[in-house]
């Protein structure tokens, strides 16, 4: 009898407990409600205290420690009693090994840092956990984005059917900037020529430098496309398929407006200057460092605080450590009435985090607590930085490891954190703090340029139907491969596109090959996402 | 008697040796720039000044391959694979090939079509992976030694060098009382030599060389071999400085040069992926081409 008794009530006390820990949820949103503007990260019970359960992950990575370093596992498994199982997977060969995995149904529980595509590829045949379904347990994730960035995450990566399976790695906006124009301005000023401020000052400049150094040459990154970064922002265009702010933020095709025109003639006059390189469209990056370390380089778009790589290799080669990037020359324009532009990147990779169907009822709640804690900002820095006193501490207001973990990561690589994972690094979400801190050249840039327009970098969404993907996936390689010839010409010769029968030639041919028909589609199906 | 050599015998010995003058130095040169760009300085690689001879000589790229665990360690995981690999292969291969060879083998006609069989089709591979793992040999060295042992290809060879023993010596073993497996490994073997060379050297450079099965078949890093780390050190270019550690990266210009930095590692690497299993041939060099045109001519 007092046996039975005793059973009653631990049954109610069980139930009672259920109920409380049901009631103290977690803030939940909806799919349609989009972010909020809280972040509440989730403490959760001590794993200690729960039904042990482990999570098999497939990780690609590009780690390169050993994988013996316990602390992050044993963290985990304390504070939600989950043992995370990794198999760490070389990127070179992930998508082959997990395409492998799920053809012969031995596929883990959760998929990490893979690609998008290939997630929602697995989607398709059922492997994958709906986590639209879910999104009410990936508050933190959720609320992490702005209301537009999520916006174009949930109509990028959904299906037809606005399932999404995968949420992306996040990247801080302060992690980066827009690219920057910089300069050795000393050489401008030693030819009578100012630090430019437009496409023509540059022109100037880079002439009378031409004059004094035969060599001088303005090499491009890695191909055709390439060589036009910097100037499209100038001149406001793209070549590719963009909503373009001059045209009411209209879809065009960009490759065949009057501004794309004026950009075109811009390059062609620096390719007949012989500024430009003539080998700009096969350079290698090695061929294109050399004429750096040769000193035959003045002006260069890149990324911000790269000048302090070019002028260590100035150093190294003997050469006046002379470039800049100044507040006030950081972009560049063609139409000073307009006003530059400055590029702003997605706000999430093409890889990140999904679960799939080994994972139900606890296990994937528990799955789905783990993930939304670590977009949390305690889980953010756990990632990051595992435990204060063992692997980090905070050193003028910064984490920074300590011991083994100094020698292991190097957080001032600019590729450090994304691609040297082990065995910490940032999980799903980059802390917008710790960015700021960890890259104050892009952050400071963002500050310089906050006025400055932005020309979105990230791709269109279209929800097509089916009729319409194949068609427009047609005409896209027809037209592209036309405007590609076209640019080529343009900028190389023999064509010239001051002059209008060429031009026209190029637009007809453009015409021929269905553009009309190819926007039409594009903007139909881009309209269908609201 | 000598004979005199005419006019256009002479064009043509001169035509030949100049083929093989000229295909030696295409097939040369690049590999010299390989090794001469591993040891050269980072300014000479960024300008393209290496040509066949190192420029500012300078062997960091090798110190610190070295002196990262992955790259030796995979270089280990080469060796043991390759060793293992390649004598159960040999063992077993011979093994099937001497049955082969005896015509009074009751089934020796059914099993060598089976046999021929496996050289046009095979398992698949999500069967052989489902085979492989449920066997207990999925992340284990053993995936790499037993299965896909036999090449076809090798065991024609030793049956045809077998085949070419005469049956007299096997027979006056066996009159001085010799079992079949004494007659294997005491007469049979010794006269094989050449081929036994030729197969151990087909089979060590395909498991050097083998990139596919080890991507398959492992899950830790800790197992993968060099040709596994290698692809993603040539893919993953940009990035290879992530092989180093924070303070080996911040040393000297690796930071500067970066582009000339990687290819030199990538060389490195390349290089030290080659030498063992070139390094093996010169060894059995006598043996293999003996091993090849006496396969090649008898039958």
């Amino acid at each position: 009898m007092k046996k039975r008794t005793l059973s009653i009530l631990a049954a109610v006390a069980a139930a009672l407990a259920l109920m409380a820990s049901a009631c103290g949820g977690t803030p939940t949103a909806s799919p349609t409600d989009g972010p909020t503007s809280s972040v509440s990260p989730t403490a959760g019970p001590t794993g200690l205290s729960r039904d042990p359960i482990e999570i098999k992950v497939f990780r690609s990575s590009d780690m390169s420690q050993g994988y013996t370093d316990t602390l992050f596992v044993d963290h985990i498994r304390e504070k939600f009693g989950i043992t995370l199982k990794y198999t760490y997977v070389p990127s070179s060969v992930a998508t082959e090994k997990l395409n492998l995995s799920f053809a012969t149904n031995t596929y883990d529980d959760m998929l990490e840092l893979v690609s998008t595509g290939d997630v929602n590829r697995l989607a398709k045949d059922d492997f994958i956990v709906v986590l639209s379904d879910h999104l009410d347990k990936l508050s933190n994730y959720v609320n992490a984005y702005e209301p537009a960035d999520w916006k174009l995450l949930v109509d990028t990566l959904s299906d037809a059917r606005n399932r999404l399976y995968v949420l992306p790695v996040k990247e801080a906006r302060n992690s980066s900037s827009s690219y920057i124009w910089m300069f050795r301005s000393a050489e401008f000023e030693s030819v009578g020529k100012p630090v430019p401020k437009t496409v023509e000052e540059l022109y100037d400049g880079l002439k009378a430098l031409k004059a004094k150094n035969p060599n001088l040459t303005l090499p491009n990154r890695w191909g055709l496309f390439n060589a036009l970064e910097g100037f499209n922002l100038a001149f406001r265009t793209r070549f590719e398929v963009w909503k373009d702010p001059d045209a009411g933020g209209q879809i065009v095709y960009g490759a065949v407006t009057d501004k794309f025109r004026d950009l075109l003639k811009y390059m062609h006059r620096l390719y007949a200057e012989d500024i430009l390189s003539k080998e700009f469209i096969t350079m290698t990056s090695e061929q294109r460092m050399s004429q750096f370390s040769k000193g035959n380089v003045y002006a260069n778009f890149q990324f911000s605080g790269y000048e302090s790589t070019l002028n260590r290799i100035a150093k190294a080669a003997g050469l006046p450590e002379d470039w800049t990037a100044e507040d006030d020359y950081l972009v560049l324009t063609a139409y000073p009435e307009k006003g530059p532009m400055q590029q702003r990147w997605p706000a999430f990779y093409t890889f990140g985090v999904a679960l799939t169907d080994r994972l139900s009822g606890e296990n994937l709640d528990r799955a789905l607590e783990y993930v939304n804690w670590s977009c949390s900002e305690e889980g953010q820095i756990f990632h990051e930085f595992g435990v204060e006193g063992e692997s980090y501490e905070i050193k003028d207001g910064r984490p920074v490891y300590i011991g083994k973990y100094l020698d292991e990561k190097d957080p001032d690589s600019y590729f450090g954190l994304i691609q040297d994972y082990g065995p910490f690094g940032y999980y799903v979400i980059q802390n917008e703090d710790h960015a700021a801190l960890a890259y104050p050249g892009p952050a400071r840039t963002n500050i310089i340029l906050k006025d400055v327009e932005v020309m979105d970098y990230s791709a269109l969404p279209y929800r097509f139907t089916p009729e319409e993907e194949s068609r427009q996936a047609d005409l896209g390689i027809v037209l592209n491969q036309i405007r590609d010839e076209y640019i080529q010409s343009f900028i190389m010769g023999p064509k010239d596109p001051g002059l209008d029968a060429d031009w026209n030639e190029y637009l007809a041919k453009m015409q021929n090959a269905g553009l009309d028909e190819y926007m039409q589609i594009l903007r139909d199906a881009n309209a269908r996402l609201g | 008697m000598i004979r005199e050599r005419g006019i256009g015998s002479r064009i043509i010995d001169v035509v030949v040796y100049s083929m093989a003058t000229m295909i030696l130095m295409l097939t040369t040169f690049p590999l010299l720039n390989i090794v001469s760009t591993s040891i050269s300085g980072n300014l000479p690689v960024l300008n393209g000044w290496v040509g066949i001879w190192p420029v500012q000589l300078n062997l960091e790229a090798y110190t610190r391959v070295f002196s990262n665990w992955l790259i030796p360690n995979a270089f280990i995981n080469s060796v043991a694979y390759t060793v293992l690999s390649t004598g159960y292969s040999v063992l077993i291969t011979l093994m099937m090939a001497y049955p082969m060879a005896k015509k009074h083998f009751v089934l020796r006609k059914a099993v060598w079509i089976l046999l021929v069989i496996t050289m046009y089709f095979n398992g698949g591979l999500i069967p052989t992976f489902l085979l492989v793992s449920q066997m207990g040999m999925y992340d284990s060295w053993m995936s790499q030694v037993f299965p896909l042992a036999i090449a076809i290809g090798n065991l024609i060879l030793m049956r045809i060098f077998i085949n070419n023993i005469p049956e007299e010596l096997e027979e006056s073993a066996k009159l001085d009382g010799a079992q079949d497996i004494q007659v294997f490994f005491r007469i049979v073997l010794p006269l094989i030599k050449p081929g036994i060379a030729t197969i151990a050297l087909y089979y060590a450079v395909w498991k050097w060389n083998d990139f596919f099965n080890p991507m398959i078949y492992f899950s830790t890093y800790e197992r993968y071999p060099l040709t596994v780390i290698l692809r993603e050190i040539v893919l993953q270019g940009s990035h290879v400085d992530k092989f180093m550690s924070a303070a080996q990266r911040a040393s000297q210009d690796a930071s500067v040069y970066v582009e000339a930095y990687n290819t030199r590692l990538r060389y490195t690497a390349l290089i030290v992926s080659i030498v063992p299993i070139v390094a093996v041939f010169p060894v059995l060099q006598r043996y293999f081409i003996k091993g090849v045109s006496e396969g090649a001519v008898k039958g």
